[in-house]
């Protein structure tokens, strides 16, 4: 015992870093085929496409175009259904007829290598007729708009509301309102891999083989079957290492079905690794949002209510319905009591890249309009900031928290434990806050400005329905735990690993932990929203004391004992007052699956030491965390420093402090870059200005501040270990931290941060705007 | 994102390299370290039928000091103005500069005489040539020429520069005595080309007085902008107020661009206080040489 | 005189090893020692050189293999992530990386140790600034950098 909790090192880290890794664009196979993509250049037009010149340039195999896809390979479909969303657009596999997006794909050329591709993808002409486009989404959301989709009645893909209480009344009595129009712009995730498939029709098992890069690959293998004519399980696929996922990389795009279909019509294994370019301009995006919100306080600084509206840009399609906004909805109360609440939210189509959640996934938006109104509301009371906070906290003895109106998973939404305050109390120690206020006055007084920022949050991470592990005791008495959640780099073969080999008293490198293959256990929903560690973590413990009481059950016959007197311990079951009565597991094993011809030992039990557990969670656990900063502002340059950054978090139980520090240091990091760096341009007619890496900017080690971290556990009730998600916590306050450190930097003027992300240009126009 | 099919040589000799830039005219393109041409064969903006490495003509790749002036080969990497301590003393400046252009993997292969160039007008070393009054040797089987800084730059990545000629060095004349220099950027992040970019020779006389400071701005125009104190704030006074006259009439000549990174506004912004800065350091430095 | 040609021979040592073969002149370096080499722990993560992943060492200087054509490195000497363990065992940086959980989902690592490597090779006790600097043209989507720079101190301490 004693591994959970640990900070052990990786099971991962070895081959990674001997260059052994093995990603998508490193699989081949003899005779494999590369494609590339033509995509649209233009937002909005009905297209002609002329591939005569590409299909003459020796080297190419096939150029395929939307008329030479299966009648059933034309169109995806949903692949994530929502009540919230009836009817959602279904994005052509290849455009046919129209575009709707920069970036849409419109024909696949397949040629003997990459560059070979390229070139012929430089030879298909597509002949543009253009038609106005929608950017902008309060503009697309308005009657009477040029429409995305022309069939639909409007841009409106659908609406969502939400309410709890009477905010009429709490208006009506309120002391003070504040209000404000908040607006996060478009970001991506841009994991250092990109996208990327190989797909190969195994002949020999006649089934389509498919290596790609998914958080959802049963979801991939479903949608691969539809559109194949195939069987579910004549459909294999495969993920080697990944290079981050980051949310986007769990939802399906066109190019999983298009590519495997290819391979089926070429009958030859066929790749199409994503390059940078196409990624920045077709991978999903994620966070528009324009928020008009107001707060009721009471004289002493108590929320009574909120209300308000918020436009959501979802781009083209709706990749996963309408879960973003619906994210951002119900998590705008955060860790504070919102007893009247209501808001209302329009989901519009534009002409844009789809959007789809990126890590924090509709939360950053959420804790940002909420800790900013909280921010100038304390400025208009005239009350501390923290103190504000403090006062609006659920407080430790009010958990279990219901919030009155239902989650994303359609259950009562219910903070099933958590003590913010304590987590608040906990970040302001670790900034120095009292400190740090003296030091930003005397700062002033030396013409340097200094500012504090903080925020609190809420995670709903765990979520159902269900997940499933196989684990087995294999021959030399090792542990292997199989599971379907694959992995972009969490760390889960080491975790799991972590809570297997305490089960069974075995060192950690006895337990090796399989997954990223669709034939290792049936049934799978995917690595996301904070969800693998909580619920295959928890049926990884689910299996674990299956497999370990069977083979006490198993041994216990053997030794003629009752199972309740022995004991696992150093790779075999022992009696506990007499370690001398002793069977390892190899022989355990061994006894179990009998010899060839012969009956087997113990008949009653069946053959061999695997058993195959389930965790199916009742509903999400709530993580929550405290973010603080203090900043320095040049006022001459509008250049930021981040002095100081603290997360104090509340995972749960911790299986690994060392993998949770890394997901929160990440997750500051895209927060960093969400706050200052990362925007995705679109020109007025749907051009997106940051095709490149030297114009889409992320966070560099010169950007990122030392951050300290810190754990206070409310262990879940919802899970056996007490586990909560920690995927994106780190990410989820950050800009409402850095927002409101650099505006309290710049007080007094009128300056406030409404918008992020925000570059110090944007800060200097701001500044020059602000009255002192 | 794979380089468009070209044709390559590398010829060993400078008159080779002069040959086949005359063979083949504007077909034919130069690649030296390649740092600013790969990411635009990468993103097949440039398309050139035959590429010219001239990174094997062993006589491009030194510098050496003159008489009056120090001379950089074609092909001297940026990596050498920080590793070189000589070479870094030699060309104080540049050595500055050079922490800001890229990083180390790209300023290993990336050349000086290649980023002047390249001539982006938001690059380091243009500006730091430009205030030092160097000059660039062109050279093709017709002969050879000296061009100033200000007559090779033409507009946003494009210079003057003849399609059969090469530039062969950069001769960056000897700095008088009690000068001093100073390179201030802001760019976005760190490494990342500049959105305002200042370099500033400034000269004392021998009680330490400021007698001439030259800047040069990169981000604020379609090429490097240089501005001379005497020009522009010939009075006296106290030097603070005079830096400050000079820095706010440098602002009133420029009329930079907006992009996704800056508003012309905070150009200007940026150029007046890193005008400013620049000049009280370079003034500084001199002082310290007095 | 030489002629210009679409196909040329590179020979070259990579990882102590010598290796020659035909190529198109327009193949990058990344790609060959990826695909014609099969060494393919250097990983393209942009290929227009601002991501740093693919950065090897290249006669003693960290170079981003998707900016230099594999003929540009003919009669070079490249070291790869391939090249860094020891004897079979991880070697200080690399071992410094796992104790400090530098690395996630290890696809930008290659670049990260390699242009590490480049510092400790030319200055075995960087502060942390400069590690900072040296590192700042690597991006990483998933450890914030902390743990790199830890490692990278670390390794040198």
């Amino acid at each position: 015992m004693g591994l959970f909790g640990k900070r052990q090192t990786r099971a991962e880290d070895d081959a990674l870093l001997t260059g052994r890794g093995r990603y998508v664009d490193d699989i081949r196979y003899p005779g494999m085929v590369h494609v590339a993509l033509v995509r649209s250049q233009a937002a909005r037009a009905r297209i002609t496409v002329d591939v005569s010149e590409a299909q003459a340039l020796p080297g190419v195999i096939a150029v395929v175009t939307a008329a030479d896809l299966p009648p059933d390979a034309r169109v995806l479909p949903d692949c994530h259904p929502n009540p919230a969303l009836p009817d959602p657009a279904e994005p052509p596999v290849l455009a046919d007829g129209e575009v709707r997006y920069v970036g849409e794909p419109i024909v696949a050329v397949v040629a003997e290598s990459r560059y070979l591709a390229e070139d012929g993808a430089e030879l298909v002409e597509v002949d543009y007729d253009t038609q106005p486009a929608m950017i902008d989404p309060e503009a697309a959301a308005a009657s009477g708009a040029e429409k995305v989709h022309g069939t639909r009645e409007s841009n409106i893909a659908t609406e969502i509301r939400l309410a709890t209480g009477d905010p009429e009344k709490a208006f009506a009595s309120a002391a003070h309102v504040v209000s404000d129009r908040l607006t996060i712009q478009r970001g991506a995730g841009q994991a250092m891999e990109t996208r990327g498939i190989v797909a190969n029709w195994d002949g020999l098992q006649e089934k389509m083989v498919v290596w790609n890069v998914s958080q959802v690959p049963y979801v991939h293998r479903h949608a691969i079957a539809r559109a194949l004519g195939l069987d579910e399980n004549s459909v294999q696929v495969l993920n080697g290492d990944v290079g981050g996922g980051f949310g986007y990389k769990g939802l399906t795009y066109v190019e999983d079905v298009l590519i495997p279909v290819i391979a089926r019509m070429l009958d030859r294994p066929v790749k199409w690794i994503e390059d940078r370019a196409e990624h920045l301009i077709a991978a999903y995006h994620e966070r528009t949002q324009i928020h008009d919100l107001e707060m009721a306080l009471d004289a002493e600084g108590l929320i009574l209510g909120m209300r308000g509206r918020f436009i959501h840009d979802t781009g083209a399609y709706v990749p996963w319905g309408p879960v973003v906004p619906l994210l951002t909805a119900v998590n705008i109360p955060g860790p504070y009591k919102v007893p009247n609440f209501a808001v209302e939210c329009d989901v519009v189509y534009t002409n844009t890249v789809p959007v789809a959640p990126v890590r924090g996934a509709g939360r950053p938006q959420a804790c940002f309009v909420m800790e900013r109104l909280l921010d100038l509301a304390a400025r208009m009371l005239d009350i501390d900031p923290a103190d504000l906070r403090r006062r609006n906290l659920i407080p430790e003895d009010e958990y279990p928290y219901k919030l009155g109106f239902v989650s994303r998973d359609g259950t009562s939404r219910t903070y099933d434990s958590g003590n913010v305050p304590a987590l608040l109390d906990r970040a302001l120690e670790l900034l120095g806050y009292d400190a740090a206020r003296q030091e930003q006055e005397s700062a002033r007084a030396g013409g340097r400005r200094l500012g504090i920022g903080m925020a609190c949050c809420v995670e709903d991470t765990g979520l159902g329905p269900f997940e499933e592990v196989n684990m087995a005791i294999e021959a030399d008495g090792s542990v292997t735990v199989r599971m379907g959640t694959p992995s972009q780099g969490q760390g889960q073969k080491t975790a799991f690993a972590q809570i297997a080999a305490d089960a069974f008293d075995l060192p950690f490198e006895r337990v090796r932990v399989l997954a990223g293959n669709t034939e290792q256990v049936r049934y799978s929903i995917g690595t996301f929203a904070s969800r693998a560690g909580v619920v295959t973590g928890s049926a990884v413990q689910e299996a674990a004391l299956q497999l370990k009481d069977r083979v006490l059950q198993f041994a216990g016959a053997l030794l003629q004992t009752p199972a309740g007197d022995l004991e696992l311990k150093d790779g075999g079951v022992q009696r506990t007052d007499d370690p001398s009565s002793r069977i390892s597991l190899p022989e355990i094993v061994e006894t179990s699956l009998g010899e060839s011809g012969s009956p087997l030992a113990l008949r009653e039990f069946g053959p061999g030491m695997s058993v195959t557990g389930s965790f199916s969670p009742a509903t999400n656990t709530f993580a929550t965390g405290v973010h603080a900063a203090l900043v320095e502002v040049d006022e001459a340059t509008c250049q930021i420093s981040i002095l100081k950054y603290v997360a104090v978090e509340d995972f749960g139980n911790l299986i690994n402090p060392l993998i949770t520090d890394g997901q929160v240091l990440g997750g500051v990091a895209l927060g960093v870059g969400n706050t200052f760096f990362e925007k995705v341009h679109y020109d007025p007619d749907g051009q997106i200005l940051t095709g490149t890496f030297a114009d889409y900017l992320m966070t560099t080690t010169m950007d990122m501040p030392r951050v300290e971290i810190d754990y206070i556990a409310t262990p879940s009730p919802l899970n056996p270990l007490g586990l909560k998600g920690a995927g994106q916590g780190g990410t989820i306050p950050v800009p409402a931290v850095l927002a409101g450190a650099v505006e309290d930097a710049l007080q007094p003027t009128t300056l406030r941060l409404r918008d992020v992300p925000f570059s110090e240009s944007d800060l200097h126009q701001l500044l020059s705007g602000a009255a002192a | 994102m794979k380089p468009p099919p070209f044709a390559y040589v590398a010829p060993d000799t400078l008159e080779e390299a002069l040959a086949l830039l005359a063979e083949h005219g504007d077909e034919a393109r130069v690649i030296a370290g390649g740092q600013s041409l790969m990411p635009m064969l990468a993103l097949r903006m440039a398309r050139p039928g035959v590429l010219v490495d001239i990174g094997g003509i062993e006589e491009l790749d030194t510098w050496q000091p003159e008489a009056d002036s120090v001379v950089v080969g074609a092909t001297v990497r940026q990596r050498r103005l920080l590793e070189e301590r000589e070479f870094a003393a030699a060309l104080p400046l540049c050595a500055e500069a050079a922490a800001h252009i890229g990083h180390p993997a790209t300023r290993s292969r990336g050349t000086i005489v290649g980023s002047l160039c390249h001539a982006d007008p938001a690059a380091e070393l243009p500006v730091c040539a430009s205030v030092l009054g160097a000059e660039l040797t062109l050279r093709s089987t017709n002969g050879s020429r000296q061009v100033a800084m200000a007559d090779f730059f033409d507009a946003a990545l494009a210079t003057t520069i003849g399609e059969t000629e090469l530039a062969t060095a950069l001769h960056v004349p000897a700095q008088g005595p009690r000068t001093g220099h100073a390179f201030l950027e802001v760019a976005r992040r760190h490494g990342d080309f500049a959105i305002v970019a200042v370099a500033c020779a400034a000269q004392v006389d021998e009680a330490g007085a400021l007698q001439e400071a030259t800047v040069s701005l990169g981000g604020v125009g379609d090429a490097p902008l240089t501005f001379r104190l005497s020009e522009l704030a010939p009075g006296g006074g106290p030097e603070p107020a005079r830096i400050a006259d000079f820095a706010e009439s440098v602002v009133g000549r420029l009329d930079p661009n907006a992009d996704i990174h800056a508003t012309a506004a905070y150009r200007r912004t940026l150029a007046e206080t890193l005008t400013g800065r620049a000049v009280t350091r370079a003034v500084g430095r001199a002082r310290d040489r007095n | 005189m030489a002629d210009p040609s679409e196909r040329m021979n590179v020979e070259l040592v990579v990882n102590g090893q010598a290796h020659a073969g035909e190529v198109e002149v327009r193949r990058t370096l990344a790609d060959f020692l990826r695909d014609d080499l099969g060494l393919t722990g250097t990983h393209l993560g942009c290929e227009h050189g601002a991501c740093g992943a693919c950065t090897v060492i290249l006669d003693g200087e960290p170079v981003r293999s998707c900016l230099v054509l594999a003929v540009q490195a003919r009669g070079g000497e490249v070291r790869t992530v391939e090249g860094l363990a020891e004897d079979g065992a991880l070697n200080p940086l690399q071992q410094a990386f796992k104790e400090k959980h530098a690395l996630q989902c290890g696809f930008c690592t290659p670049g990260f140790l390699m242009t590490a490597q480049a510092l400790l090779d030319r200055n075995p006790s960087p502060t942390e600034t400069e590690v900072r600097e040296y590192l700042s043209g690597n991006i990483c989507r998933c450890t914030g950098y902390q743990f790199i720079i830890d490692a990278v101190l670390h390794a040198a301490a």
